[in-house]
């Protein structure tokens, strides 16, 4: 593992603590109750119980889809460049197996960060700047084709995690089955990483929110 | 069959370095999780209790599991689906019994896997590529620890743990068995499982509670569907005549493009496999 890439020490992870998920939702919590669930398919014609009161956690829902919607835009953008740079040649000679993961992995993300964002009531997702501006020194110092993999797989294992740590109180169905079905892409992401770069694809027995992310 | 034999070595060497690791990590979350999970039954927030029933019930109104829909699966319609309506108005203590079934199927499926890599382990051809035999040992390993979370959690809740495979996909293994004569096979059926579980799993999320019990099922899905990325790209590589490129140290530049992909074939993991809660409640 080169240094740099390594921006798991570099990120302020939340640890799995209940206090700690509950700062993730004082900041997340700000968005209005109930538009994660307007915004979610909700087919509930007794939408009250789901919204009405503010005491189901509507806007915990909505607030963690937000950040994870930047989370994902950020995953896209990153691949995005990846391959901008991969196509001018910096990152030397890109394998066909690799330019293809990346365009998909992109595109992959970046349907999670619009579906996420649809789930928060049709916001225009933002990427959270200080997450953002490591990120971007990290990818500032990929040459090559392994450094590219490294900086993915700990973006892939930060959103994985971030979805475990926030999955317990999340409060509607559908956002629950929402972050359900794109966390295991996020690890199907890791274990192909995890290959290319040649180690064990599954080293863990159980996933943990050790890398979890949260708002700075 | 391209062999490295010196990295082959030092893949096993780590390989069982990561096992012990892994299992270190595996007894040190276990407790944590059962214990949280504990303090979460037996001391419930009562505003998460209140919100616990009301999601609960609106689950069973719309029929569930997002677009999917419970009733789309069939469940509404079964003994579980019975249970569940006859329970919507009680307190959330006794739905604790949907929880109990939830990892009780979940150790029906888990004790299945177990029992299918060990089979594999045992068929003649399996050491021939050492990091498929790794693979296997260590999978066994790791759904061997899932099932014992599975079944600690189902005690902490009260139940009683289910220590038998799958009633429904048991006899599935057995008929194919006989047909495990090559690695396509193998990886065939092991990925059929993975994605069982990885599918039961991901429906589970929505039916379990907000607490910790939600966290262990998304923490053992994290795995699994590693699992099946990992198998999706072995299977492919042998359909596509490609056994050689199954190794450690990995040759990227000769990988096809597709080898890129075929892990993660969908940007959203659907439960269209996923087996009921009530499937191995006992």
């Amino acid at each position: 593992m080169t240094d740099q890439m390594d921006i798991q020490d570099d990120l302020a992870p939340v640890t799995p603590s209940a206090p700690s998920r509950r700062r993730f939702f004082a900041v997340g919590g700000v968005i209005a109750a109930g538009a994660v669930l307007a915004a979610c398919g909700d087919d509930d014609e007794e939408g009250g119980d789901d919204t009405g009161d503010g005491d189901d956690g509507g806007g915990d829902d909505a607030g963690i889809a937000t950040f994870a919607a930047g989370l994902e835009l950020l995953a896209a953008q990153t691949y995005a460049a990846a391959l901008e740079a991969a196509g001018s040649g910096a990152l030397g000679e890109v394998p066909p197996a690799v330019a293809e993961f990346a365009t998909v992995a992109q595109a992959q993300h970046q349907a999670a960060s619009d579906a996420l964002a649809a789930a928060a009531g049709g916001i225009t997702p933002e990427v959270d700047p200080a997450i953002k501006a490591t990120v971007d020194e990290a990818f500032a110092g990929v040459t090559d084709v392994a450094g590219l993999a490294r900086l993915a797989l700990s973006l892939e294992l930060q959103a994985a995690a971030t979805y475990l740590e926030v999955l317990p109180a999340l409060q509607s169905a559908d956002a629950i089955n929402l972050v359900g079905s794109i966390l295991p892409i996020a690890r199907q992401h890791a274990a192909i990483l995890h290959f290319a770069l040649g180690e064990y694809p599954v080293p863990d027995v159980f996933a943990t929110t050790d890398d979890s992310l949260a708002p700075a | 069959m391209r062999v490295d034999d010196r990295r082959l070595g030092e893949l096993i060497t780590e390989s069982q370095d990561l096992q012990v690791d892994a299992l270190r990590t595996a007894h040190e979350v276990r407790p944590a999780l059962v214990e949280l999970s504990h303090s979460s039954t037996t001391d419930r927030d009562p505003d998460v209790v209140t919100r616990f029933n009301r999601e609960r019930r609106r689950v069973l109104r719309n029929g569930g599991l997002g677009a999917g829909a419970l009733a789309a699966r069939g469940l509404l319609g079964t003994a579980f689906g019975t249970a569940v309506m006859g329970i919507v108005a009680r307190p959330a203590a006794a739905q604790e019994d949907v929880s109990i079934m939830i990892f009780q199927t979940a150790s029906s499926l888990e004790t299945l896997a177990v029992a299918t890599y060990g089979a594999a382990l045992g068929l003649p051809f399996i050491g021939d590529n050492a990091v498929v035999k790794t693979f296997a040992e260590t999978t066994m390993m790791q759904h061997d620890e899932h099932n014992k979370a599975f079944q600690a959690q189902t005690r902490d809740l009260g139940g009683e743990p289910r220590t038998t495979p799958s009633d429904k996909y048991a006899p599935v293994v057995a008929e194919a068995t006989p047909g495990l004569v090559d690695y396509a096979a193998v990886v065939a059926l092991a990925a059929t499982l993975e994605e069982v579980a990885q599918d039961t799993y991901i429906a589970n999320l929505a039916l379990l509670p907000a607490d910790e019990t939600r966290q262990l099922m998304a923490s053992v899905l994290a795995v699994e569907t590693q699992h099946l990325a990992t198998l999706r790209a072995v299977g492919a590589l042998l359909e596509g005549g490609a056994p050689e490129l199954i190794a450690i140290p990995t040759d990227l530049a000769a990988l096809p493009a597709a080898a890129g992909s075929v892990a993660f074939p969908e940007p959203f993991e659907e439960a269209q496999l996923a087996s009921p809660p009530e499937e191995g409640a006992l």
